[in-house]
């Protein structure tokens, strides 16, 4: 290859590690770039994949490992793309990087316990609090530390405040809420676009009680719930009470395949539910699990999945979509309601703890990409195949496996943009 | 449903259903959402998630013996909250239509009634016979003071309308028993084999719909049901008024209220106040349809007749007395010919026309309360594991 070409790759997702290890292994430079503080997307917060039910973390950390030792991947986190112009070839983009106000050279959290400020937790949807200066989980890469410039410019006059960044300072971290944002442009060859998705907003399913019963939570809490490094340390127990799950219920399709909310299927619920209802039996052998749902849909080999997973007779399959979800006052039970088809009965029934198996909205769909010739179809998925090259959740729902084909062959696509074919 | 069944699909039956307003009926994947959105269906076999499928595969005999689809009161509920757009409340009102056509007697009305291509026939017939009776009571005059019975004389008004309304009610009579032989024949919900006795479940059934109880509960459309009580006890006030009226004619030989006869202010009262809610809670009925027809429903060519006909009525004898007031007796002569086109036409085709559904869903409403339709299951308790050793107490869910 006459002179190295550079790969723009958005999003630090599972799409677009993949995307930015295969190009850069590949011979190119390739600038990661991601919003967040840390690489790993949605997936980094999964307890385990289907169907296989291993933990996604040994697979980011191989990931991690060949950034690391690759100096021809320059990973920007804490950044976004603001503008992408040219054609294939010849772009310039220009990219905004935050501050971390925390300058970290021990990789200890030690000085993290004192930090008088607490913030939800995002990694945990918000189900426990983390401290504002912290590191965004154990596993994370970077492995260095993050403030919460906003929460922290709150108190920056407090006695406490200063003390604490007092005694960081002992330690070697240097906290600067003067940091500024900078804006730096440059000039890439291809683009590849893997900003993901984020869960449907459930708070939106007026009558499936998210929000407005304590114990209904959405199929990504559930992930977070089940994990060892979650808000619970693993412990399946209801958000009301801290009472251990017995009967748990799966919601499916909740706001997919409905034209009022996301008019498609996400494709991976089914099996989220099925591989969740094992978390729960793993976690408690006497708990039962009934998965309410329109169809179940096990594409390909996920077939054996289901059956292996269905074979538990404390899962149990339900045909009927539930409509209303209500809490018992006093239990704080949750009560579901729906139309059991295959006898012909309408379901009132009560459980602990209810998973609404909600779908994936493309952010693209809410944040369109700052850059020339990208088409989308209805629902805000990539649809365009030429220039801005989408990859994974951007193009279309899929699971990880299938994320990382594609992200393969979306860093194919950007390669041959290098060359000008 | 264990007992063996073989499915005889009736594709044109589905094309009809189609053709007569469930039109998105195929778009249905049986998520059962309608059943729950649905604040009346009952819990056991809820309407109208079984519908749907039974349309879409072409299953007439269940549906058009299925006393549900009358249990429906199209407040749209299911169809606003169909993740689909497969509007199952369009598709109930479609069969229930079909139904009329399919019990009617003579068939052939029913035919007619529910053919737009044949609205012009539909219509003129009423038409041609008020101005047969014009023509031979000397044709249009205005005679005055004013007096109906110059204009066309009471016997003739009589000897149409009277065999208009025993025409009608035969018809309607043969029509539901014809239904209601069906539903205890081939009725495909199934029911215990206990039943409540006819006339006591009709009772029973009367209690729900003269205070309207159970479309009350179609909550989030409660403008529907205050504008059909206000129909339909409107015209119950003036369906008493007009007996009133006849009787005194007839019986007493006394003068109508239109020229002063005695006891005439509390029938003004009541034919006023009857009157008015009659039109104005059709007004209001029209008016949704037209301006809010996602939630109205679709409207079809045999909602809009039957609207047309009975808002009609009850506009044109509101006018006619109007004008008589004001002093015109050509404009109230004129429209009173126009209020008897519209009162032949509504009693003519009440077992026809979207009218007969007062008496096929006050039958299915007492066929539901015969068979004990009315069921509430309760909800089911929260499942706690017990030891393995005491087993057996578990409660065993349904897969």
């Amino acid at each position: 290859m006459a002179g190295q070409k550079t790969v723009l790759v958005v999003g630090g997702g599972i799409s677009g590690i993949t995307a930015a290890v295969e190009a850069a292994e590949a011979g190119c430079k390739v600038i990661l770039v991601e919003r967040l503080p840390y690489l790993g997307g949605r997936v980094a917060q999964l307890n385990k994949y289907f169907p296989k039910l291993c933990p996604p973390t040994c697979g980011l950390e191989i990931n991690f490992r060949r950034i690391r030792r690759n100096p021809d991947i320059t990973v920007y986190t804490l950044a976004e793309v603001e503008r992408i112009a040219g054609k294939p070839g010849a772009y310039t983009a220009s990219i905004k990087i935050s501050p971390r106000y925390v300058e970290d050279h021990t990789a200890t959290s030690k000085c993290v316990e004192d930090c008088p400020v607490e913030i939800p937790n995002d990694f945990n949807y918000g189900m426990d609090k983390t401290k504002a200066v912290s590191l965004p989980y154990e596993m994370a890469y970077p492995m260095n530390l993050v403030a919460n410039g906003d929460a922290l410019n709150k108190v920056k006059d407090t006695p406490g405040f200063k003390s604490f960044v007092e005694s960081c300072t002992k330690k070697g971290i240097r906290i600067d809420l003067e940091a500024k944002a900078e804006t730096i442009d440059v000039e890439v060859d291809s683009v590849v676009w893997a900003t993901g998705w984020r869960p449907y907003d459930a708070t939106k399913l007026e009558k499936l009680g998210f929000g407005t019963c304590a114990n209904v939570i959405t199929n990504v809490m559930m992930e977070r719930l089940a994990a060892a490094n979650g808000p619970t340390r693993g412990e399946i127990v209801r958000p009301s009470d801290g009472k251990k799950v017995n009967n748990l219920a799966f919601v499916q399709c909740a706001g997919s395949r409905d034209r009022n909310h996301l008019p498609y299927c996400s494709s991976i619920c089914c099996l989220a539910s099925l591989k969740q209802a094992t978390y729960l039996r793993d976690y408690n052998p006497e708990a039962q699990a009934q998965i309410f749902y329109i169809d179940l849909r096990a594409h390909g080999r996920f077939e054996f999945f289901f059956d292996r997973v269905t074979k538990d007779d404390k899962i149990i399959l339900t045909k009927g979509k539930i409509v209303n979800v209500t809490e018992d006052p006093v239990t704080k039970d949750v009560i579901l309601e729906g139309e059991d088809i295959l006898s012909g009965q309408k379901i009132r029934r009560t459980f602990d703890m209810a998973v609404l198996a909600t779908g994936m909205q493309p952010n693209t769909s809410v944040e369109k990409i700052p850059g020339p010739g990208v088409t989308y179809d209805d629902f805000g998925f990539v649809v365009s195949a030429t220039g801005i090259h989408g990859a994974g959740v951007t193009k279309r729902p899929m699971d990880v496996g299938t994320c990382l084909q594609d992200a393969t062959g979306a860093a194919l696509k950007a390669l041959q943009d290098t060359v000008g074919r | 449903m264990a007992k063996e069944f073989v499915a005889e699909p009736d594709l044109q039956f589905t094309r009809d259903v189609i053709a007569a307003g469930g039109s998105d009926v195929k778009k249905c994947y049986q998520c059962a959402t309608c059943s729950v959105a649905c604040p009346i269906s009952p819990d056991n076999s809820p309407y109208p998630r079984k519908e749907m499928i039974w349309a879409q595969w072409g299953l007439k005999d269940r549906l058009v013996n299925d006393p549900d689809i009358w249990l429906c009161h199209h407040c749209n509920d299911c169809s606003t909250q169909c993740p689909r757009g497969a509007n199952p409340g369009d598709l109930m009102k479609a069969v229930r239509k079909m139904v009329i056509e399919e019990n009617s007697w003579p068939s052939f009305l029913g035919g007619l009634v529910g053919q737009p291509s044949l609205m012009v026939l539909t219509l003129g017939i009423p038409v041609a016979v008020v101005l047969f009776l014009v023509y031979i009571n000397g044709g249009f005059r205005a005679p005055q003071p004013l007096n109906y019975g110059e204009f066309i004389n009471y016997l003739y008004i009589q000897g149409v309308y009277t065999f208009a309304l025993v025409f009608a009610v035969v018809s309607m009579v043969l029509s539901l028993k014809k239904y209601w032989a069906n539903l205890e024949a081939n009725c495909p919900i199934n029911v215990g084999a206990v039943r409540k006795p006819f006339v006591p479940s009709l009772i029973e059934a009367f209690k729900e719909i003269l205070p309207h109880d159970k479309f009350k509960e179609c909550e989030a459309n409660n403008i529907r049901y205050a504008s059909h009580l206000m129909v339909f006890w409107g015209m119950i006030g003036l369906f008493v008024t007009t007996a009133i009226v006849a009787f005194n004619i007839d019986i007493l030989h006394i003068a109508p209220p239109s020229r002063g006869g005695p006891g005439t202010v509390p029938i003004k009262i009541l034919g006023n106040v009857s009157a008015i809610a009659f039109v104005l809670g059709l007004g209001i009925m029209i008016v949704r349809r037209i301006t809010q027809p996602d939630q109205a429903g679709n409207s079809s060519y045999f909602d809009w007749l039957f609207l047309f006909v009975i808002f009609g009525t009850g506009a044109t004898g509101l006018l006619t007395e109007l004008v008589r007031w004001a002093g015109s007796a050509p404009g109230a002569y004129f429209l009173y010919a126009v209020h008897l086109m519209f009162v032949l036409a509504l009693l003519l085709y009440l077992p026809f026309s979207k009218f007969a559904h007062i008496g096929y869903r006050t039958l299915a409403i007492a066929w539901g309360k015969s068979a004990g339709r009315d069921v509430t299951l309760p909800v089911v308790p929260n499942y706690a594991p017990v030891p393995a050793q005491e087993g057996g107490a578990e409660e065993t869910p349904q897969a």
